[in-house]
């Protein structure tokens, strides 16, 4: 039972981080593999602030910073590196390749910086160690407060988004966007200020997982980020690039399927089943569960 | 000459090995086909070679060996994936890549466990490396210059054209899949032989990324760039040692410049360079067309980009 | 086609042999240090290979200043009589690959004696270059197998292996019947503890019911702390890496666990911290802390922190001893000859000698001292007043 508990935060941990990585590969085809070092210098952002430059700030303005910086971070990506990319490619395949490894070469510099001005030890977002209130609910099953706000903000956030996408205005330009980007330019939809925000909500939600992971594990190192941004490519794909909802789901599908594996054995092959449901997934139904079909088979 | 020969021996070694996975990389990507599992066949084969090593192979029969397993699973793995585009190839062959990872971890005494294996008596020296490489780099060339080279180009350009030429895509790209995997585990024996260990870090994720910055950096249009970007890649860390710890930073940079400015990688660069030289030496010739600058041409007909 | 093909490639010959050869004119060039035999030069010039970045920065940068401490010391005392000792520091980066690099060029340069980088996994790298060139090398921390490779290598600390026991005493005598062990999977040292707790804990009175593993990158062990803590087991062992151990505590007492918690060294510095009071009562035995008894380790202590502004750690103290140690064999050869220097050193260690962490002796090049319990309480680490439970 308690093993539940752990699955569903794990899951809604999972999807937070994943949200963003979903967006962007959905929307413009780009596989963005600094989502991760996003994630994790949103957080160390925080870590400058309240203890290098040690002004004490409330946890709430620390989210908000980290949701700003987040948002900026993926924005100056997408404007310094992914437009001029896009701009100069002759071919979708050469924009794609070129955008990835744009998107390491970012990854590169935010995770360096971090690890040298940490020297590669943990930090965390606040100069207190945040305490966690414990909620106790018999037979040895208990939730903290910190788990709650994780999950409750993580289905929130995704429900209220995927709400967002289907049907507002903006919503639905970015969704035109994605199926088909010159057309939609001569619709008048402009690429350049959607493809802008998909990665400043991006980032943003980056940032928001960042706080709140810091806080639910204690701290970060300056390669947090890796580890859950190989998780989220499982989620993504499980769940069908694109769609919010498959996001939601397949990362509760994920977390479920690694609770149950560490459960039941003794924990060494459940770094395993992220990767064996990628394949899985690949072979038998390659756009997911939720996925457009387009583009994904011959 | 000899003294820094001999400073840097490791160095030297390690370039040579990393350029024949290198071009496992440049290979398929240059093809169109998106395939990351020649870093998983380096796990499979950097294993091989130590296990094999204990049990008294000697060493060319040991590559022999490596190299035709490799391509007879990397040929059987493709059956299934081959049909799979772009990123989303890329991203089974990643999780294939890592899974070897979570195996070798787990493995017991064939791969040692978290630990790894040490004492691999099997040696190769340096000569013997650049031999392997120019072997490699000549299959290679021989496979771009002839038919099958060129059919792969006219498949990553336009896959219908392909078709209506005749061509198989299923079975050019599942033939190309099965040389990547056979060049990666090759890299991988060499280089558990070159190091004399294998242990289960530096695989995966992490592979890929140093493959694939390789490839892509010295140029996907040849065999020429993959070498190109294992020697940037590889001596990097030397040229830009007073940089310091901030090293990464350089390269991060240096990597996007690169993608952003040159898909071509180094060997557009170059290409641009010597084209311009001679735009300078000799003015356009007549019936050129005014204001396409011959260099662009030649660029676009000639390497293409990663596709 | 081929004609345009052939230009290109010549190109990029011509230019590959033209980089080497800038890279090869500005590559440093061997050690000042003379060969001769007899006696000792005016100046001996020592070289570390730390790992100043990466994972291992942590420990790879308080080697260094313990270097650079003893370094001074030794000069200050003038323990080699008028001969000064110098130390260059080169970063292996916590990347096999790089840790091979610089220690290939390291071996060809001849240095009288190199330290070794402290993670297991450049150590493992460095370790076999260094042994085909006969350099006598002192590693420190480096406890994986695959290290001491050659009669010219040498391990500056003390196994976790050996400290293990007396953690182990210590649970005994705390009369827990069942422990639940939480290991990283992927990390040899800490799945060579669980082994030793498994195999041995009867001895003491216990045995292990439960084991779970985790990968010491992995950030969220929450479902494996479940585990562990539905074996219902009286104790828990934290067998994990840096900020796992936190995480372990916490989730341990948020899951109403109340039971004696042991760790490994790796709960040392500070690590327990962001754990609050879940960590109180966790104890793992060490080679030394600050504060641990003795002259030689107080005086240590107190020009550490007027040299670096912080307490030191273990890591710091065993790069000194190990400095220290390597300045004993140089003092004891009267010479840089590495056939002389390593039978001094091995001399010197069997015959021990007293340094930070006490009495320190050295057979078939791996350290021993006496391992001491170390308990956490109210943030903060001491040494047990009880050594002997």
């Amino acid at each position: 039972m308690e093993q539940l508990i752990n699955a569903i935060v794990l899951g809604a941990v999972y999807c937070l981080f994943a949200l963003g990585l979903s967006l962007t590969w959905g929307t413009l085809n780009v596989l963005n593999l600094a989502h991760g070092a996003v994630f994790m210098f949103s957080a160390f952002t925080c870590y400058l602030i309240t203890q290098r430059a040690d002004i004490h700030l409330p946890i709430a303005v620390v989210l908000v910073v980290a949701v700003v910086a987040g948002a900026l971070m993926e924005l100056c990506l997408d404007v310094l590196v992914f437009r001029q990319i896009k701009r100069r490619s002759r071919t979708q395949g050469e924009a794609e390749m070129s955008m990835l490894i744009g998107s390491i070469g970012a990854s590169a510099i935010l995770v360096t910086i971090a690890e040298q001005l940490t020297a590669d030890t943990p930090f965390t977002v606040t100069a207190a160690p945040v305490k966690a209130s414990v909620y106790h609910l018999g037979s040895g099953v208990y939730v903290t407060n910190v788990e709650i706000v994780i999950t409750v903000v993580a289905l929130v956030l995704t429900v209220g988004f995927a709400l967002w996408i289907q049907r507002s205005q903006m919503g639905r330009a970015m969704r035109a966007i994605a199926y088909d980007a010159p057309t939609s330019g001569l619709m008048g939809i402009s690429e350049g200020r959607m493809s802008a925000l998909a990665m400043a909500i991006s980032g943003a939600t980056a940032g928001a997982a960042g706080v709140f992971l810091t806080v639910y594990l204690d701290s970060l190192t300056a390669d947090s980020g890796s580890d859950l941004l190989l998780k989220a490519f499982a989620v993504v794909v499980l769940g069908g690039v694109g769609s919010i909802w498959g996001t939601l789901i397949g990362a509760f599908i994920l977390a479920g399927g690694e609770t149950l594996v560490t459960a039941t054995t003794s924990g060494i092959w459940t770094s395993a089943v992220s990767f064996g449901l990628i394949i899985a997934v690949l072979l038998i139904r390659p756009s997911g569960l939720f996925g457009k079909v387009k583009g994904v088979r011959a | 000459m000899s003294g820094f020969y001999a400073s840097h021996l490791t160095l030297i070694q390690q370039t040579a090995v990393v350029a024949v996975l290198a071009m496992s990389f440049q290979v398929v990507l240059r093809s169109g086909v998106f395939s990351f599992a020649s870093a998983g066949f380096y796990v499979v084969g950097a294993y091989a070679a130590a296990d094999m090593s204990k049990a008294g192979w000697p060493l060319l029969p040991a590559l022999i060996a490596i190299v035709i397993t490799g391509a007879a699973c990397g040929y059987l793995l493709s059956i299934p994936f081959v049909r799979l585009r772009g990123l989303y190839l890329g991203m089974v062959t990643f999780a294939f890549a890592e899974i070897l990872v979570v195996v070798a971890d787990n493995g017991g005494s064939v791969t040692g466990g978290p630990v790894g294996l040490f004492g691999v008596t099997l040696e190769v020296s340096t000569a013997e490396l650049f031999l392997i490489v120019a072997v490699v780099a000549l299959l290679i060339s021989q496979l771009e210059r002839r038919g099958l080279g060129r059919a792969l180009r006219v498949i990553s350009i336009d896959e219908q054209l392909a078709r209506t030429m005749g061509i198989d895509i299923n079975r050019q790209r599942a033939f190309i899949f099965a040389l990547s995997s056979a060049l990666g585990a090759l890299a991988g024996a060499l280089n558990t032989v070159t190091t004399s260990s294998v242990a289960p870090t530096g695989f995966g994720y992490n592979l890929i990324v140093l493959g694939l910055t390789m490839a892509v950096f010295g140029g996907v249009g040849s065999w020429t760039g993959a070498i190109i970007g294992a020697i940037i890649v590889t001596w990097f860390p030397e040229v830009f040692g007073f940089v310091g710890n901030y090293r990464s930073v350089v390269y991060g940079i240096l990597l996007i410049l690169v993608v952003v400015f040159e898909p071509s990688g180094v060997l557009g660069l170059i290409d641009r360079l010597t084209a311009l030289i001679r735009q300078v030496r000799r003015p356009a010739p007549p019936g050129g067309q005014a204001g396409v600058p011959v260099a662009a041409r030649e660029i676009s007909a000639k390497h293409g980009a990663p596709i | 086609m081929s004609s345009r093909r052939r230009s290109p490639a010549f190109g990029i010959g011509a230019g590959v042999i033209l980089a080497m050869a800038l890279a090869a004119c500005s590559s440093s060039s061997s050690t000042s240090t003379s060969t001769s035999a007899q006696g000792l030069p005016s100046t001996v010039a020592l070289y570390s290979i730390q790992d100043l970045s990466g994972p291992a920065a942590t420990p790879g940068l308080d080697d260094e200043r313990g270097d650079q401490l003893a370094v001074a010391d030794i000069n200050r005392e003038k323990f080699l009589g008028s001969t000064k000792l110098t130390i260059t520091f080169g970063n292996s980066a916590t990347d096999p690959t790089t840790a091979a690099a610089v220690a290939s060029t390291v071996a060809a340069a001849h240095y009288p004696i190199v330290i070794g980088p402290p993670a297991s996994s450049t150590a493992v790298a460095v370790a076999p270059i260094m042994a085909k060139a006969d350099q006598p090398t002192i590693f420190t921390q480096a406890g994986s197998d695959g290290v001491l490779v050659s009669p010219y290598i040498y391990r500056m600390t003390t196994l976790q292996t050996s400290l293990y026991p007396l953690t182990m005493k210590w649970l005994g005598a705390q009369k827990v019947k069942t422990v639940a062990v939480i290991q990283d999977s992927d990390f040899p040292t800490e799945v060579q503890l669980t082994d030793e707790l498994k195999s041995d804990g009867p001895t003491y009175g216990f045995k292990v019911v439960a084991v779970e593993s985790v990968l010491a990158t992995q950030s969220n062990i929450a479902s494996a702390m479940s585990s562990v803590l539905a074996a219902h087991a009286q104790a828990l062992a934290l067998n994990v890496v840096t900020t796992q151990n936190a995480t372990a505590a916490t989730l341990a007492q948020q899951g109403g666990f109340k039971g004696p918690i042991i760790a490994e060294e790796s709960a040392a510095n500070g690590e327990l911290a962001p754990a609050g009071s879940a960590a109180n009562g966790i104890v793992w035995a060490s080679d030394w802390i600050a504060g641990s008894p003795g002259q030689v380790s107080a005086t240590f202590t107190k020009e550490y922190e007027a040299a670096y502004h912080e307490v030191p750690t273990n890591w710091a103290a065993e790069s000194y001893d190990a400095v220290w140690f390597a300045a004993r064999g140089l003092k004891l050869a009267d010479s840089i000859s590495p056939a002389k220097v390593q039978a001094a050193l091995t001399s010197v260690g069997s015959a021990g000698f007293t340094g930070v962490l006490g009495t320190i002796t050295v057979t078939n090049g791996q350290e021993t001292t006496k391992p001491l319990l170390i308990g956490w309480d109210n943030g903060a680490q001491s040494v047990l007043a009880n050594q002997n439970p």
